[in-house]
């Protein structure tokens, strides 16, 4: 069979479709011009907290699929919605951290040496912001999952203290001392203070 | 600690140029050179993985999650569909019990009691229980 896409379902299910239709509040339109916008943002944030491309693919395609179902509920606003994609997300990668730290604990990567003692440039050259990276992801491996989501919604996305606590689940007042806290942390490692 | 300028840094950080006076600023803050060596490290990797992340186009994305949501909607169909049939047999039964009530014992009884089994019927009954699954794995090996 040869598919091309927009393939239109509703011609293959038309009662689910037009049941749908009927209660959804995101159409198909709607649903993909969210999902442009959010999609590369997403697997960022989820490549980077679970440290696995693979894992970041799965739990992208589970957060939409969760998210899509539960297309009738109203948001306040596009940040809402967005908050809610990305606190889907989170929580699909906590499930799978926790299933999987049943089955077994993986060990950590790398021996390679570490970084330098000098603190980093805004623009720093290339073969050093290759160490960055590297040193970057050694130190998040180091920290606490929670401590690297916040991390990265917090600089790497730039969200304020009341989505980063909306997304995690957490109180917004505990945010900042938290942040601090993870923030030193990945500072330590990053600088060669500690050794991961 | 935390350094009044932190939020500058990071807007400064985020257009990608810190100008001078705040870069000295930094080098003389250790709250801010904290923030700059983290969120400077995030904010390349952010822009390493926004550029390599390969998620599929929205219409696939689309087309995934209908289908998904079919396969579903069939799943928990045909789960009430096995409730309902357990629920229909229950209550038939239940019905039947209620209708003869002890008499049913007894009719089961009698009717099982009334069964001869002979030598030859138990001799054929256990060649088939043995021929039956050899037969089927000959016939599963040879397909």
């Amino acid at each position: 069979m040869n598919l091309t896409f927009p393939l239109d379902l509703a011609q293959l299910m038309p009662e689910t479709s037009h049941a749908r239709d009927a209660a959804s509040v995101m159409d198909e339109e709607e649903f993909r011009a969210f999902y442009e916008r959010t999609a590369r943002p997403l697997w960022a944030y989820l490549s980077r907290i679970t440290g696995d491309r693979h894992e970041a693919d799965d739990a992208l395609q589970e957060a939409y699929y969760r998210f899509y179902r539960r297309s009738g509920v109203q948001y306040e606003s596009e940040a809402h919605r967005r908050n809610s994609l990305f606190r889907i997300a989170t929580n699909i990668v906590r499930d799978s951290a926790r299933r999987a730290k049943h089955r077994d604990d993986v060990p950590l990567q790398d021996e390679s040496e570490g970084s330098s003692d000098t603190p980093v440039s805004a623009t720093p050259q290339p073969e050093r912001q290759a160490e960055i990276r590297t040193d970057l992801q050694r130190a998040l491996q180091q920290l606490e999952p929670v401590q690297r989501e916040m991390l990265w919604l917090a600089y790497a996305q730039g969200a304020s203290h009341e989505e980063i606590a909306d997304i995690l689940g957490l109180r917004a007042i505990s945010i900042r001392t938290l942040l601090l806290r993870a923030r030193k942390k990945a500072a330590r490692f990053l600088t060669g203070e500690v050794r991961p | 600690m935390t350094c009044h300028r932190e939020d500058e840094l990071l807007d400064a950080l985020a257009r990608g140029y810190t100008g001078d006076e705040l870069r000295e600023h930094v080098a003389s803050c250790a709250s801010c050179a904290e923030l700059q060596a983290v969120a400077g490290a995030l904010l390349n990797e952010h822009s390493v993985a926004i550029a390599e992340a390969a998620v599929p186009s929205s219409a696939t994305m689309w087309w995934r999650l209908r289908i998904r949501e079919r396969h579903d909607a069939e799943a928990a169909a045909r789960r009430s569909l096995y409730i309902g049939q357990a629920a229909t047999l229950l209550i038939a039964f239940g019905l039947v019990v209620a209708f003869f009530g002890n008499d049913f014992g007894q009719t089961v009884r009698a009717l099982v009691a009334s069964i001869h089994l002979s030598t030859p019927l138990l001799l054929a009954i256990a060649t088939w229980l043995v021929a039956a699954p050899v037969a089927g794995w000959v016939a599963i090996r040879q397909k």
